[in-house]
């Protein structure tokens, strides 16, 4: 089984030296005086429905296309030539064309996404994996909800055995709005336990007043707040694995309008 | 132990379903019911179950996954005993995605739409401003671009959507008669120059070597947009091109203008000078003469030579400023031994005795009248039907000595006779019409002052002395009376009334140019006056062409070195193609000509050294400048005062890190006569609704960007 | 949030945890018998038939006196002519006694669909396009036909046109007094032919436990069922062994007259181990009955028949595990094979514990040292002298994610697994496309759960492992739950599939999973009878019907997937450190 660093330095040389054959070829088609505007501009187009079949593979997985896996190694490096030839093809101007604009627009953000996503792909599970026990996205907010109550529970049945409402406050003041609390957008790049912690050490300082009993049960609370943390971690990643392609999908659907609207204006218009 | 926050206890959990498009709105609650939503996400809830008859109970049946049996169990109606309030299903988060995604697209579509099928279609259509010329001469894409339809797939097709287009911008783009073809030239044209080319594979490039193979060349296969881009903005260069992007057709392939680009070939001399102008001599001869010191010697090469206006041709300034300072008196005949002017009109020395013997009718005239008829007389008379036959009747025969001549020969001389004194008359009286009336229609070309500034009253004054009767006498002999016997001979000179001045000699009267007479020889002569003397330069010019022997014997009676005036000892007369052109003008610039090379003289000014001019003109001693002049005619056949230039002289500064070396910089592409390129005379498109005052600006605004663009 | 209340309430037949089972005096297995049914009449009628009559009571321990094993550990059965006994390829745990009639072995398998089985499903991407286009929008949408539904046990399956089928082969008919069915019940192989009744027959079923303590205690049935073992599938066995390879016939035999059976651990051990789940794995470590102990000498080699057995050596106070073995793997053989060269005694390295049920052939030492080592060549025994000791487990321990892994998958029992879905979670990104994916080809309904222990980073996902030792299998009424071939896919014919649930209690991985069915309007179908919402046995059949294999495995996009083979340990490796 090769390993992924030998097929990541195989696959990227080979994207270079495509690339670099594409660019010579465009150089010499130019001094030529050959249409390359054209010429780049089909490739593009080529690479850009390889690009977008990769969704379809995905909706009939029962195909016995290339596996998921190879698509998406195509996927990513035909990605990386597709920007090489876009260079190419706007010749490294910005366009001013009213349909040019929005192609142009729409190109890059789905570009910049796509490397976005591909990063966070590559970067965030090992995190969500060292968090702690992995969940289903579609759960979590059962679970954080179970989590709430069984709080309230736990605190509920410490005030009325010890006959003290220390835990009560505490868990008025921090531990509802904690279990409650779900964590910002994009929390995983900025660490995102930064309320965990403040939390633990609140109820840390807290140990110090209270009876045996009560340090059992802040013990369980102390649990719980730690899979809390663990269930925030999951959730934000998770998420945010899951945000990049609300911009990275759409966009590429409105791309391939405006690539259509472009290809026929040149059809029209094209002196060449 | 960590704790697990999903159980993983066996057969405790049910598949989740990532692909439902509807989630239950109470699952983040953790009450989702057993039915969930439905196809349209509508809520379809219940009970947690549906509790099933065991016997004559009901029994509750909600999945351990859901907390098995609940406390209440189920109604007695067997309806369930803990009921769902209905809850408003969710999209999944993939669904929301699906949804954005068809939005957006919907979106797009409907942008698109308007955008290409809307009024507004040519804005939204437009992929970039034009440069301005074109945005101020064009106002539909159709202007530019075919009205409708795809080129289609096959080779031809696309070449013929290629014409097609290129047709659009021949329309307003004048190239010449070979508009598609490279640099304007023919097929032939082309065929030889690729005869010629030397490949050069020392110096040729790699890449343009293999693009050679790319390029099949051939002028069906350039369209306008092979080289001209446009909708690339305001300020984009519609005529960049890159040295490589030039040199892809040729079979000659260089690096740069230091490595491989071929040699000139006696560049800039390309013919005699229009002026005979030996700069050898003048330097090395007569300007450090001491017996010319008198006359300012030239500083410098300025001090006859300007750049014209766009200063790229080096100018000869006017002769006042130059040649004037040494040879403008011999214009006027100044120093010149003989007559200093020329004989225009003469009373012939005829024989009267003989005449007279005859019975012929003679009148008044001078007996001592001697010499013939003048070039311009013999001109004028032929153009007179009588004097013409008098003059074929008369023959070899001798005027001024009739005695063996036969009657008929005499009769002739009669009537020749008489048609001098008719002209005489006719000029006395009509003066310049009448002479141009004999010259004849006004033949093509530029329009001269033919009759040279003829004087009538000079020829009137001299008339009075010579023939006082005259008018009457030639008014009778057109009535066919016979002329009142006055006395038959015209008093002689002598016996004019005397005067208490003395008369100067006429020609000295006259220095300064203009007509004067001597009646010793009945003769009526002009003076040149000057630089570009109208006479002269009419006269010249009017009879270049004229095959008419009286009309040579003129030209060659005025182009003669010597002939008074010396014009030809200066102004050269080339002959091509049986035609003679006097060449009264130096090289000036022909703004409608494009060459292949052009040079900027004013731009090197500043980058001379001491050498100055000489820089790059150096003189050539040994070079035998006189043999293209005197003789011959053939402006091809010359000796250059200068030895021709060589590559290296260029190559000094133009390196690519200094003055650059890019084709372009010397050379054009499109050569030829193409009047600077400009529109063709076409209407040109003003939209109806922005309809100009008066004089359509839009026209002298559009030549106006045009000429500015066209500067090569 | 695990709450003890809604535990689940094990169904009757399959609950006895080993370690309880030997501290009390009378088998905990006996609170639920076999069958209610059985009075003393009919252990009465039992006993007096000739094939007890020889058996001699006092031999049995009075805590397991033998009209207990018949009443509580044996079941009558009447058989109609034609039903089907036992069928070809099923796992059963129970043996049958010919009582009255006669019942007939099929030397030829009938066809498939006359057994009440699946056919095998083709392979074709246009059968799954159609699936997939037809897909119901429901969850586990389907028309609730060929449902027999009834209480189990009392499934009936006749084969359909017997004469037919009987006239078309040959066929052995046994007799009455005939014992039948055993190899599988003690041996944990499917069975190896199909019985139907020939005409109206009256069956003894022992289950497997009572079988068991019979062949300890009565020393006439241990001769006559290891005697039938012997020449049924013992040779067959050994033969297979690469050590015996190249032995004569001759020797072969007598090797196998040498041979010993040993059974140890707990035949249903996956219920017991559902008990012991929370348990720290030292205690279940040291539950888990020793077969071989380190420091001891080899006195035979022990090749493992079926089940599974954990090798493991001591390190400081614990127990580290080194290794497993699976069927057909050979403890002790390099200790033998040393001694035997060296001319010493060379004690065990490692320790043998039976992983739940391990069933093995005792080949004593001598026996080897006589007839089979002195034929092994020499570069076949130098691969087989100890030092160094090399060997996968080192591997394991050293590639595949540390001893924690090892110890991982051996304590979870994973390592019984042929298709066990292991995802890379430093890969995964949960984007759920494997769900999605095989919701796509299983109409629209997922089959597995992303979801399960984890380990070094690497989670064992809820779908079947298709294991080696299938004990999903025992004790389906219907035979819905199958294997495709001997070693094929474990699959569940939805027609035949009555939701009795015994399969999904009987994973030990919580694999399968009882749905509710839903008619076309997305509503639960309930029978008629009880109203009772109807469910199904599902799981993950591996795709059967996919050309290009398991479809989550093909569909992740982040080669974090992966669906192991637990016997192939380097692949395994590979796949962990790439």
């Amino acid at each position: 089984m090769t390993s992924f660093f030998t097929r990541r330095l195989v696959l990227s040389l080979v994207t270079l030296a495509g690339a670099g054959g594409l660019a010579a070829a465009w150089q010499l088609g130019r001094v030529a005086l050959r249409p390359v505007a054209l010429y780049s501009g089909w490739t593009l187009l080529a690479l850009l429905l390889v690009l977008t079949f990769f969704n379809a593979r995905k909706k009939l997985p029962f195909f016995p296309l290339i596996s998921a896996s190879q698509w998406l190694q195509a996927h990513i490096y035909l990605g990386w030539l597709a920007c090489v030839v876009f260079v190419l093809h706007t010749g490294v101007r910005l366009p001013n064309g009213a349909i040019e604009v929005p192609l142009a627009l729409a190109f890059a953000l789905v570009a910049v996404s796509g490397v976005l996503g591909l990063w966070l792909s590559r970067w965030l599970p090992p995190r969500l994996t060292r968090s702690g026990e992995s969940l289903v996205y579609e759960r979590i907010p059962m679970l954080r909800h179970r989590m709430v109550a069984e709080a309230k529970e736990i605190v509920r049945a410490a005030e009325a055995e010890t006959q003290s409402t220390t835990l009560g406050d505490f868990h008025v003041r921090v531990l509802a709005g904690y279990f409650a609390h779900v964590p910002a957008w994009l929390a995983p790049l900025a660490g995102g336990d930064a309320e965990h912690h403040r939390v633990t050490l609140e109820l840390a300082a807290l140990r110090h007043f209270l009876s045996v009993r009560e340090i059992a049960i802040a013990d369980q609370l102390a649990e719980l707040i730690e899979a809390k943390r663990n269930l925030d971690n999951q959730f934000a990643g998770q998420r945010l694995l899951k945000l990049w392609l609300f911009v990275h999908v759409p966009l590429t659907f409105a791309l391939l309008v405006f690539t259509a609207a472009h290809v026929w204006l040149v059809l029209q218009y094209s002196h060449r | 132990m960590r704790r697990l926050l999903q159980s993983i206890i066996y057969n405790r959990k049910l598949y989740d379903r990532p692909q439902d498009e509807w989630v239950c709105g109470r699952a983040a609650e953790c009450q989702a019911c057993v039915f969930g939503p439905g196809a349209k996400g509508e809520c379809r809830a219940t009970g947690q179950c549906l509790p099933a008859k065991k016997g004559d109970r009901w029994i509750c049946t909600r999945p351990i996954s859901l907390g098995a049996a609940c406390e209440p169990g189920p109604m007695p109606d067997g309806s369930c005993g803990c009921p769902v309030p209905p809850c408003s299903p969710q999209r999944s988060l993939r669904a929301q995605r699906g949804r954005l995604a068809w939005q957006l697209t919907g979106l797009a579509l409907g942008l698109m739409i308007l955008a290409l099928w809307g009024g507004t279609r040519n804005q939204w259509s437009n992929p970039g401003p034009l440069t301005p010329a074109h945005a101020m001469s064009t106002q539909r894409c159709a202007d530019c671009h075919l009205a409708a339809g795809a080129p289609g797939l096959t080779a031809a097709a696309q070449a013929e959507w290629r014409h097609a287009h290129d047709e659009l911008c021949l329309k307003c783009h004048d190239l010449g008669p070979e508009n598609r073809s490279p640099h304007g030239l023919t097929g032939a044209q082309l065929a030889a120059l690729a005869r010629s080319g030397k490949p050069d594979p020392g110096s040729r490039p790699l890449p343009l070597a293999a693009l050679h193979v790319l390029q099949p060349g051939g002028p069906q296969d350039l369209a306008c947009a092979s080289c001209h881009l446009e909708h690339h903005g305001r300020d984009f260069d519609l005529k960049r091109l890159t040295d490589q992007q030039c040199q892809v057709c040729h079979q000659a392939q260089f690096t740069s203008l230091a490595q491989g680009h071929p040699e000139f070939s006696n560049y800039p001399y390309t013919r005699r000078t229009r002026l005979r102008f030996d700069h050898l001599t003048h330097w090395q001869q007569y300007f450090p003469d001491a017996r010319l010191a008198a006359n300012p010697a030239p500083a410098s090469c300025a001090t006859c030579h300007e750049p014209a206006a766009d200063g790229r041709l080096m100018l000869v300034r006017d002769f006042a400023q130059t040649c004037a300072a040494c040879h403008g008196g011999q214009i006027e005949g100044a120093g010149r031994t003989g007559a200093k002017g020329l004989a225009f009109l003469r009373l012939p020395g005829f024989d009267r005795a003989a005449l007279e013997a005859a019975g012929e009718v003679v009148g008044e005239w001078p007996g001592r009248s001697t010499g013939g008829l003048t070039p311009f007389m013999r001109r004028l008379l032929e153009a007179d039907a009588p004097a013409r036959a008098a003059l074929q009747d008369l023959g070899q025969a001798n005027i001024s000595n009739l005695a063996r001549a036969t009657p008929a020969q005499k009769a002739a001389a009669a009537r020749l006779l008489w048609s001098v004194k008719s002209l005489v008359a006719d000029l006395v009286t009509q003066g310049q019409p009448a002479l141009l009336r004999r010259l004849g229609p006004v033949p093509a070309g530029p329009a001269t002052r033919r009759t040279g500034q003829f004087s009538a009253d000079a020829l009137l004054a001299a008339q009075q002395a010579w023939l006082p009767n005259l008018l009457s006498e030639v008014a009778a002999y057109r009535r066919g009376e016979k002329p009142p016997a006055t006395s038959t001979t015209s008093p002689p000179p002598g016996t004019l009334p005397a005067a208490a001045l003395e008369f100067d000699d006429a020609e000295a009267r006259v220095t300064e140019g203009g007509w004067y007479r001597r009646d010793q020889s009945y003769t009526l002569y002009y003076r040149p006056g000057g630089h570009a003397d109208p006479f002269l330069t009419a006269w010249i010019d009017a009879t270049a062409n004229d095959a008419a022997p009286a009309a040579q014997a003129i030209f060659n009676q005025l182009a003669a070195e010597s002939a008074p005036g010396v014009c030809m000892k200066c102004h050269t007369v080339d002959r091509v193609a049986g035609r003679q052109i006097v060449n009264w003008d130096h090289a000036l610039p022909q703004p409608t000509v494009r060459p292949f090379t052009t040079f900027k003289h004013s731009a090197h000014f500043s980058l001379m050294g001491d050498q100055g001019c000489a820089t790059c003109h150096m003189i050539n001693a040994t070079a035998d400048h006189a043999s293209g002049f005197g003789l011959n005619h053939d402006p091809a056949v010359f000796q250059s005062n200068f030895v021709p230039m060589s590559k290296s002289t260029c190559v000094v500064c133009h390196q690519p890190t200094q003055a650059g070396d890019s084709c372009l910089q010397c050379h054009n592409y499109h050569t030829g006569d193409l009047k600077m390129l400009r529109l063709k005379m076409v209407t040109p498109p003003v939209p109806p609704r922005t309809k100009p005052l008066a004089g359509d600006p839009g026209e002298t605004r559009l030549f106006g960007l045009v000429a500015r663009n066209d500067r090569p | 949030m695990a709450k003890p209340a809604t535990r689940p309430a094990i169904l009757p037949g399959s609950v006895a945890p080993f370690s309880q089972a030997t501290r009390q005096a009378e088998p905990e297995r006996w609170d639920t018998p076999f069958s209610k049914e059985m009075t003393e009449a009919d252990v009465n009628l039992v006993l007096a038939h000739p094939l007890f009559i020889t058996t001699r009571p006092e031999r049995f321990p009075p805590s397991i006196p033998l009209r207990g094993i018949l009443k509580n550990d044996a079941r009558i059965r009447r058989f109609l002519p034609g039903e089907i006994i036992v069928r070809r390829g099923d796992y059963g745990h129970s043996a049958f006694v010919i009582l009255s009639g006669a019942v007939r072995i099929m030397l030829k398998e009938p066809p498939a669909e006359q057994l009440g089985r699946r056919t095998a499903l083709r392979p074709s991407v246009w059968g799954s396009l159609k699936r997939w286009w037809r897909r119901p929008r429901f969850p586990e949408q389907s028309q609730a036909s060929g449902l027999r539904l009834g209480p189990v046990g009392e499934t009936r399956i006749f084969l359909q046109d017997v004469p037919g089928v009987l006239d078309a082969d040959g066929s052995i008919v046994l007799k009455s007094g005939e014992l039948f069915g055993e190899i599988a019940a003690l041996g944990r192989t499917p069975r190896t032919t199909t019985v139907v009744a020939d005409d109206e027959a009256l069956l003894l079923e022992i289950r497997w436990q009572g079988l068991r303590e019979i062949r300890t205690y009565a020393p006439e049935w241990k001769k006559e069922i290891d005697r039938r073992y012997r020449e049924r599938s013992l040779l067959r066995h050994l033969a297979e062994t690469p050590l015996l390879w190249n032995l004569p016939e001759a020797t072969l035999h007598l090797v196998a007259d040498a041979t010993r059976f040993e059974t140890f651990g707990e035949f249903d051990w996956h219920s017991a181990y559902h008990r012991g789940h929370k348990d720290d794995e030292r205690q279940r470590l040291e539950q888990e009955p020793v077969i071989a102990r380190e420091g001891d000498y080899p006195n035979g080699l022990l090749l493992v028949r079926s089940g599974f057995a954990r090798v493991s050596s001591r390190y400081n106070h614990g127990e580290r595990t080194e290794s497993y073995l699976g069927k057909g793997q050979a403890f002790g053989l390099r200790e033998i094979v040393t001694g035997w060269r060296g001319q010493q005694h060379v004690p065990l390295r490692h320790s043998l514990r039976a992983l739940g049920y391990v069933d093995l052939l005792f080949i004593p030492t001598a026996v080897l040292e006589e007839h089979v080592l002195p034929r092994l060549g020499p570069e076949q025994l130098a691969a087989l002298i100890l030092e160094p000791p090399p060997g996968s487990a080192a591997a394991i321990r050293h590639e595949a994610g540390g001893d924690s892994f090892l110890e991982f998958i051996v304590a979870q029992r994973f390592i019984n697994g042929r298709a066990t879905m292991l995802i890379d979670l430093d890969r995964c990104t949960r984007c759920d496309d494997c769900v999605r994916a095989c919701a796509a080809t299983h109409d629209n309904n997922p089959r597995f759960i992303r979801q399960g222990p984890e380990s070094s980073g690497v989670m064992v996902a809820s779908a079947c492992m298709h294991c080696v030792d299938p004990v999903c299998m025992i004790g389906c009424p219907t035979g819905a739950i199958y294997r495709e071939s001997a070693d094929g896919q474990v699959a569940i014919n939805p027609d035949t599939c009555i939701g009795c649930s015994v399969c999904a209690q009987s994973c030990p991985y919580g694999t399968i999973q009882m749905v509710a069915l839903h008619d076309d309007e997305g509503l639960p179908i309930v029978t008629e009878e009880t109203g009772a919402p109807v469910r199904r046995a599902t799981k993950c059949d591996l795709c059967i019907d996919l050309p290009g294999g398991p479809a989550c495995a093909s569909a992740c996009p982040h080669d974090a997937l992966l669906r192991a083979d637990m016997r192939q340990m380097d692949t395994l490796t590979a796949w962990l450190q790439r």
